[in-house]
């Protein structure tokens, strides 16, 4: 309990940066919807006579985004870039700092087992994800009501949230794997980070190009999609299973690899 | 000299790791090109079809996608999104990296004055984001000129090309300053991670919402790629808030770290 404690306190100031950030890029977003419902509404009609692949190459994408739902669901590759550098970094630092600022020597000789060091220290990440997500969660329904005669699409947005967390669960044990296996937490971050970046790359590519589909499996950013949960309401539920099973192989990896690693000093 | 001879050999690892990074990003996408030209002119005869101010809303009207540069400009994005985070880290690392490996204590009691250890990292940082700048040069050069089929505009393609180099001085020197103005960096990766990618957001969200003042916001939008060809330079009002910018970040970096109290072991 006093693992997460600490965690917490050391880890509220940039939760609070990383939240204010997301509740700009929100605002900012949602602030200039009205304007844009309003004068490009037969733009759809255009949209659609487009191919695929033009519409990726100028980031528009094919959803009607003159609707409130579908230019919200853009969004959603806003969130899952930003929670993934948030979640991935924060698993792989928390693992592995005790070493890095020399603490290591106090807090793994006190009386308790090293997986009772790690449980709460991956706790207050899960926490830490979480509330970044309800943060999300309630400035995306503040902001949408005001644009659509007060309907926050309560619904739709807390299924996009849903997948995001999953996500956001995903990349918090890619983070503490790496935390855990690599020596130490300078490496683990550049990895961390580089892989978030090659996910990215690759799912841009995949959307660029037909033939390179089957990719989309490696990369966890192509695995939800937000027009399909904002407009139609459905979470893919294959996505969702597989994410979360190789999520636990993660956790698991990290203790396993917690558990036998050589403590510098 | 010694300190630029130290920094550049200490910096060597990671500068080879990144230029190899960039060049596989850009070849990566570059040699999607032969297999997506000939889409590229169709979809050139669509865009010509649509009345003249839906080209001008999307963008496309002075667009020429028949030529190799405006799928080039596509690619070199996502260069300048990682070669932002990597000029950012160097800048963010290369101060505090001696207090945080506490070599401080060995370096500021040498007979060099502050401001000479603060000018000669900047100086090697700045020889570092050179020869990034001439590797991905060369490499963008190559694939370009191979996979032409027609002859291209050079002056245009090194006005889009040299944007690289722009940003990267205005992330590094952003990284200087907030690496003095923080009292201690434990991780630099989430931090200069964190703000490239909120920026490049910023940017991303602006390219559909066309707001004038968002653009004053990102770095991204100072050298925004499809502005530069249409006027065939740089836009001279974010020239200047650049060349400002990083006036007042440098000049902030030597003037608190003069001050700043450095913590010994």
């Amino acid at each position: 309990m006093n693992v997460f404690k600490k965690e917490m306190k050391a880890n509220l100031k940039s939760l609070i940066i990383w939240c204010c950030a997301q509740v700009f890029i929100i605002f900012a977003g949602m602030m200039k919807y009205q304007g844009f419902a309003d004068s490009e509404v037969d733009i759809n009609a255009l949209f659609d006579a487009f191919p695929k692949e033009i519409m990726v190459v100028f980031g528009i994408g094919s959803v009607d985004i003159s609707r409130v739902a579908g230019y919200y669901s853009v969004f959603f590759l806003y969130f899952m870039l930003l929670a993934a550098v948030h979640a991935v970094m924060f698993g792989a630092v928390v693992v592995s700092k005790e070493e890095r600022d020399h603490c290591a020597d106090f807090v793994y000789t006190k009386p308790i087992r090293r997986f009772q060091v790690i449980s709460p220290k991956l706790l207050a990440g899960v926490v830490n994800i979480l509330l970044f997500n309800m943060v999300t969660f309630a400035a995306s329904v503040f902001f949408i009501a005001q644009h659509n005669k007060g309907d926050g699409l309560i619904d739709k947005v807390s299924l996009t949230m849903l997948a995001l967390f999953i996500l956001q669960l995903f990349f918090l044990a890619l983070g503490a794997m790496f935390g855990a296996i690599l020596k130490n937490t300078k490496r683990a971050t550049a990895v961390a980070s580089g892989l978030v970046m090659g996910f990215f790359i690759l799912s841009v590519v995949v959307d660029l190009y037909d033939k390179l589909a089957f990719l989309a499996i490696l990369t966890p950013f192509k695995y939800f999609e937000g027009s399909t949960m904002m407009i139609n309401d459905q979470l893919s539920f294959n996505s969702a299973a597989i994410l979360l099973s190789v999520t636990l192989v993660f956790f698991g990896l990290t203790f396993v690899a917690f558990n036998r690693r050589d403590l510098s000093t | 000299m010694n300190i630029l001879k130290q920094e550049l050999r200490m910096g060597r690892k990671a500068l080879v790791a990144w230029c190899i990074s960039l060049i596989a990003v850009l070849s990566l996408f570059m040699l999607l090109y032969p297999s997506i030209s000939d889409q590229l002119e169709e979809f050139q005869q669509v865009f010509q079809s649509f009345p003249i101010e839906f080209q001008q809303a999307a963008g496309v009207a002075d667009l020429d996608l028949s030529s190799i540069l405006s799928f080039y400009q596509f690619a070199l994005t996502y260069v300048l999104l990682a070669g932002a985070i990597q000029a950012m880290n160097m800048g963010v690392s290369v101060i505090s990296a001696e207090v945080r490996e506490k070599t401080g204590d060995f370096l500021f009691v040498k007979p060099v004055s502050r401001n000479r250890v603060i000018s000669m990292k900047i100086l090697a940082v700045l020889v570092q984001i050179l020869i990034t700048n001439a590797v991905v040069f060369t490499t963008a050069l190559i694939l370009v000129t191979l996979l032409s089929t027609d002859s291209y505009d050079f002056k245009l393609f090194t006005l889009v090309t040299m944007s690289l180099l722009f940003l990267q001085v205005f992330f590094a020197s952003l990284g200087f300053f907030v690496s003095v103005f923080l009292r201690r960096i434990r991780t630099v990766l989430p931090i200069s991670m964190g703000v490239v990618i909120i920026f490049y957001i910023i940017h991303l969200l602006n390219e559909t919402l066309k707001d004038a003042k968002l653009g004053l916001v990102s770095p991204f939008d100072y050298f925004n790629l499809s502005e530069i060809t249409k006027n065939m330079n740089y836009d001279s009002l974010n020239l200047l808030l650049w060349f400002v910018l990083v006036g007042l970040f440098i000049f902030l970096t030597y003037t608190l770290f003069a001050r700043k109290d450095l913590p010994s072991i």
